[in-house]
């Protein structure tokens, strides 16, 4: 009696889908939406959560150097359309060209570099503890990139008080 | 042959955005698998000015340099020809001496490393022991401002391997 009243109510939903799907389709969009919303969070929330690399167009060096420590502020700068494109773990892109940094992209650099360094001291504060590697930055320079092209940075590292850097190499695997 | 349920055609341009949306994400997840996790460092640092803070409380502390930059600092000038090595005092006060300037050309184009790192070992050695005073391990490099960074990453790299050179100090650059 039961399978007999589970058979006909089987039936009668793979009807209505027939039904259904014979009719011109209005929810066309919604797998594309589906599609743009997974990327939306996948590329705003969840992956810059597990590497700061995403988005960097740095090509960096090779080499058997001491492992990175985590926490550092990240940066990675390379070529873009005739000019220096300098991005960061939070994906704040700072762009200028060859020749030279410009005093405002300088200035912002500058400030937001200052930023991640009293957000640091304020956590270190409040936790009462400090982190070596939170108040250093990682640079993870192009291979193409000449030294004139990382100047610019140096010198905004200095003006934001980051005394200790150091340029990223990919490690040789053994 | 199995036959459509649907007689409704998709409509291609959200077939068309399905299909760029699928191939991004995927192109997202390719790029997460073959970023790797873990990276190496060359480590540099900017020289400080020690500034002297008076702290009122009882337990004042008092923040010790590690080492400062003096007159017989190692200086490395990279150009695009050759490294040239002295200290500090032979590139700004005894600049018209050549005796205190050390050359090593690079070889066939490629920095010759190995031959500048034997050289200084000697010099740092004879300078250390007839001046009497002792090395802190702090190495200025000052490279040309055309040279390559890989160049520039891979010398201080293998600067710091040396025994008498514990951190490396990038200046401004030679225009």
């Amino acid at each position: 009696m039961i399978d007999n009243e589970l058979g006909s109510l089987f039936k009668e939903r793979v009807l209505f889908f027939q039904e259904r799907l014979k009719k011109p389709s209005p929810w066309y969009p919604y797998p594309a939406l589906i599609s743009v919303g997974l990327i939306m969070v996948l590329s705003g929330q969840l992956l810059p959560g597990l590497n700061p690399r995403l988005g960097s167009r740095a090509n960096i060096i090779q080499l058997d150097a001491p492992p990175e420590m985590e926490g550092s502020i990240w940066l990675g700068i390379y070529p873009r359309k005739g000019g220096i494109t300098l991005i960061t773990s939070e994906k704040n892109i700072f762009k200028w060209a060859t020749s030279g940094i410009s005093p405002q992209t300088k200035k912002r650099l500058v400030n937001y570099l200052k930023s991640r360094v009293s957000r640091e001291n304020i956590s270190a504060a409040l936790t009462l503890s400090t982190s070596l590697p939170k108040v250093r930055a990682v640079l993870a320079v192009d291979q193409t990139l000449k030294y004139q092209n990382i100047v610019p940075v140096l010198h905004a590292l200095a003006d934001a008080r980051i005394s200790k850097y150091s340029f990223e190499a990919r490690l040789v695997k053994n | 042959m199995r036959k459509r349920l649907s007689d409704g055609p998709w409509h291609p341009r959200a077939l068309n955005i399905s299909i760029i949306g699928l191939l991004l994400i995927l192109s997202f997840v390719f790029r997460v698998t073959y970023i790797s996790g873990s990276y190496g460092v060359v480590d540099s640092e900017i020289p400080l000015v020690k500034v002297e803070v008076k702290d009122p409380q009882a337990n004042a502390q008092k923040e010790r340099a590690r080492s400062y930059i003096k007159k017989i600092t190692p200086v490395v000038v990279m150009t695009e020809e050759e490294f040239i090595f002295t200290d500090l005092n032979g590139i700004t006060k005894e600049l018209d001496d050549p005796r205190l300037r050390f050359s090593i050309p690079h070889l066939e184009g490629s920095p010759n490393i190995p031959e500048l790192l034997k050289t200084m070992a000697k010099w740092n050695h004879r300078r250390v022991s007839t001046k009497k005073f002792s090395a802190d391990g702090t190495l200025i490099l000052l490279p040309s401002s055309q040279i390559p960074m890989p160049i520039v990453i891979q010398t201080i790299h293998y600067l710091k391997k040396a025994e008498f050179i514990s951190q490396v100090v990038l200046a401004s650059g030679l225009t």
